[in-house]
């Protein structure tokens, strides 16, 4: 596990200092116009790029062939991509947790962080958990097309979302009339859930894949 | 003896080719070279034995133990070097170090690594994207020397390569040959350097394996006879191998048993045998 | 002790191999009991097969010129300088006799065989 993170972050040592840039910059310029409670938002997409850069270089090298047959588990080289996700996932939600510090009042996405914790993570790993299983299952490339196809959903849901800002609203002043510890659990579960199943699926198809 | 690879009736199909059933075994302390043409089915086999497919039918043993049952940890007995090496080109030489020191724990030498690097002559700042193709050759049997495996596997890593560079490779392989527990496994499909120090060839044509002999014997075997048309209707047709048809003349590749013992007969190499089987299946097809 | 590989020459490499080594006992440049290089220090300096020394010495062991001590290596056997000879010159008799018996079959004369052998004899080495 630690010779797979080390690897890939050689192969994307610069990208990922130019990324820390750009997101530095972004939370400067969010900072200053008082909307840095978006910032934890970025890491919905955040690991999607990430992964699509890896899973892009390691098929380049042509990787997996070097590593399968190798000392390290078939399950591992899985589990690697997805401790990728979770780590990136727990740095939004620190972010998050740390925004009543950092908002200067402005923050309507202030939760409490039993919300907070659970929500987040759902949300910025979400996008991961579906791609992964189609990264495994179709390749890098169709899987980049099958993931364009879900970025317009996902924005065709956003912007219904948007246009829907009353049904929203009241669905959202029912889960708050919710009990908050229940909507946390259940978030959860959702966050557990997705993740679970999402690694079982690409480790049985990886683990079935050829070379 | 034990074997140090072992294949019992393995097949596996890839879309209209076949490979096997093949049937072989590799025993410890020898070196194997592993020949045929590009498509024959060399690759397919080695990845078989590396786990990278899965064989349709048959069982293969490696060192001993039923592959599927091979852990992580025994994994680290099995070295290999393909025609490329397949890591990340931003990766320095001492990355690739490290990286390896990582996925091989204790197993791994970090002196025996510098000891080849530094044979090679391998700088240790260079990226892998900025290496020659026989730089990373070198680095990738550098790497496959340095955790201490009993079996190394050589796919088609040679070919393509400078003379001298091969020189220094049959240098590193007869070293690592010193333990008699240590195999090597080498697919080719130019052999004219490591025909010296293979024991055994295996020749697989068309996802078969014509023969696996003894490197020796095969010479004592076959030979090559420079023959007329008479000469030849006169030879038992089971003798002859293969034919080279040209307008002065037929050459020939028989096998010396059964030929007539005042026949003269010039040494036949590896890629005598191997051309002159190929050809004649040509030959047969297209009479067909 | 020099051993030279020719690829030209029609005898097996284990062969040449064989007699070389035969040969510097034969004329005592290896004495009794000097440790041999082991078949796979052999193999390297020559660069052939490990299979092809092993069947040298497997060959010079069957012909008593070397012995092998488990996890030692092999060493040159004590020749019996007398006996060596002895089997040598019985061997030249045998073949000497097969000769007198082909020449026969021929009908051919002593001087025939004589001016064979000188012939024969330019030509060796």
């Amino acid at each position: 596990m630690k010779a797979l993170l080390y690897k890939d972050f050689i192969a994307l040592k610069k990208v990922l200092l130019l990324m820390l840039v750009i997101l530095a910059v972004i939370a400067f310029y969010f900072y200053k116009e008082d909307q840095i409670y978006l910032l934890p938002l970025f890491f919905i997409l955040l690991p999607v790029i990430i992964l699509g850069m890896l899973f892009g270089a390691d098929s380049q090298d042509r990787l997996d062939h070097y590593l399968v047959p190798s000392p390290v588990k078939r399950s591992t080289i899985v589990l690697s991509r997805y401790v990728i996700v979770w780590f990136m996932s727990t740095l939004a939600v620190i972010l998050a947790l740390m925004m009543p510090w950092l908002t200067k009042g402005n923050n309507p996405l202030a939760l409490d962080w039993i919300l907070l914790v659970p929500g987040i993570f759902l949300m910025t790993s979400f996008i991961s958990a579906v791609q992964l299983p189609l990264m495994y299952r179709f390749g890098e490339t169709k899987a980049r097309l099958i993931f364009v196809g879900l970025y317009f959903v996902t924005f065709a849901f956003f912007s219904s979302i948007a246009s829907n800002k009353e049904w929203l609203a009241a669905k959202l002043q029912a889960g708050f009339n919710l009990d908050s510890r229940y909507l946390a659990l259940i978030l959860a579960a959702a966050a557990i859930l997705v993740n679970g199943i999402s690694y079982f699926c690409s480790r049985v198809i990886y683990e079935k894949r050829e070379f | 003896m034990t074997k140090a690879i072992e294949l019992k009736g393995v097949t596996k199909k890839l879309g209209d080719f076949h490979l096997g059933p093949l049937t072989f075994s590799v025993p410890t302390g020898c070196v194997v070279g592993y020949i045929g043409e590009n498509g024959a089915g060399k690759s397919t086999t080695i990845k078989l034995i590396l786990g990278l497919m899965e064989a349709d039918s048959g069982q293969i043993k490696i060192l001993d133990k039923p592959l599927e049952k091979i852990t992580a940890e025994q994994k680290k007995d099995i070295a290999y070097v393909f025609d490329d090496l397949f890591l990340p080109g931003s990766m320095t030489v001492a990355n690739v170090q490290r990286f390896h020191g990582l996925l091989y724990g204790q197993a791994w030498q970090d002196h025996t690594f510098q000891k080849l690097i530094q044979s090679f002559n391998l700088p240790e700042k260079r990226r892998v994207k900025d290496l020659s193709r026989g730089m990373k050759m070198q680095l990738g049997l550098a790497v496959a020397l340095s955790h201490g495996a009993k079996l190394l596997l050589l796919d088609e890593a040679t070919s393509g390569l400078d003379p001298v560079i091969r020189d220094d490779v049959l240098d590193i392989l007869l070293d690592y040959l010193q333990d008699e527990s240590h195999t090597v496994f080498i697919s080719s499909h130019i052999l004219s350097d490591l025909e010296k120090i293979a024991d055994y060839i295996a020749f697989i044509h068309k996802g078969e394996l014509l023969f696996m002999e003894n490197k020796d014997s095969l010479a004592e075997e076959y030979g090559i006879a420079s023959l007329t048309e008479d000469q030849l209707q006169a030879l038992d047709p089971g003798a002859v191998v293969g034919l080279r048809k040209h307008r002065f003349g037929i050459e020939a590749l028989v096998k010396r048993n059964l030929v007539p013992a005042d026949l003269s007969l010039d040494k036949a190499s590896i890629e005598d045998i191997m051309v002159f089987t190929i050809k004649e299946d040509k030959n047969e097809s297209l009479a067909l | 002790m020099n051993i030279h590989i020719k690829n030209s020459s029609d005898d097996p490499i284990y062969l040449q191999i064989k007699n070389q080594i035969q040969f510097a006992i034969l004329n005592g440049e290896l004495g009794a009991d000097e440790p041999l290089p082991s078949i796979r220090v052999l193999a390297k300096e020559l660069r052939v097969s490990v299979i092809t020394t092993k069947r040298a010495y497997d060959e010079l062991e069957k012909d008593g010129f070397i012995h092998s001590v488990q996890g030692k290596g092999s060493f040159v056997a004590p020749q019996n300088q007398e006996l060596v000879r002895e089997s040598l010159l019985r061997k030249i008799e045998d073949n000497l006799t097969a000769v007198l018996d082909y020449a026969k079959i021929l009908g051919l004369s002593r001087e025939d065989l004589m001016s064979m052998l000188d012939n024969l004899e330019e030509d060796h080495d």
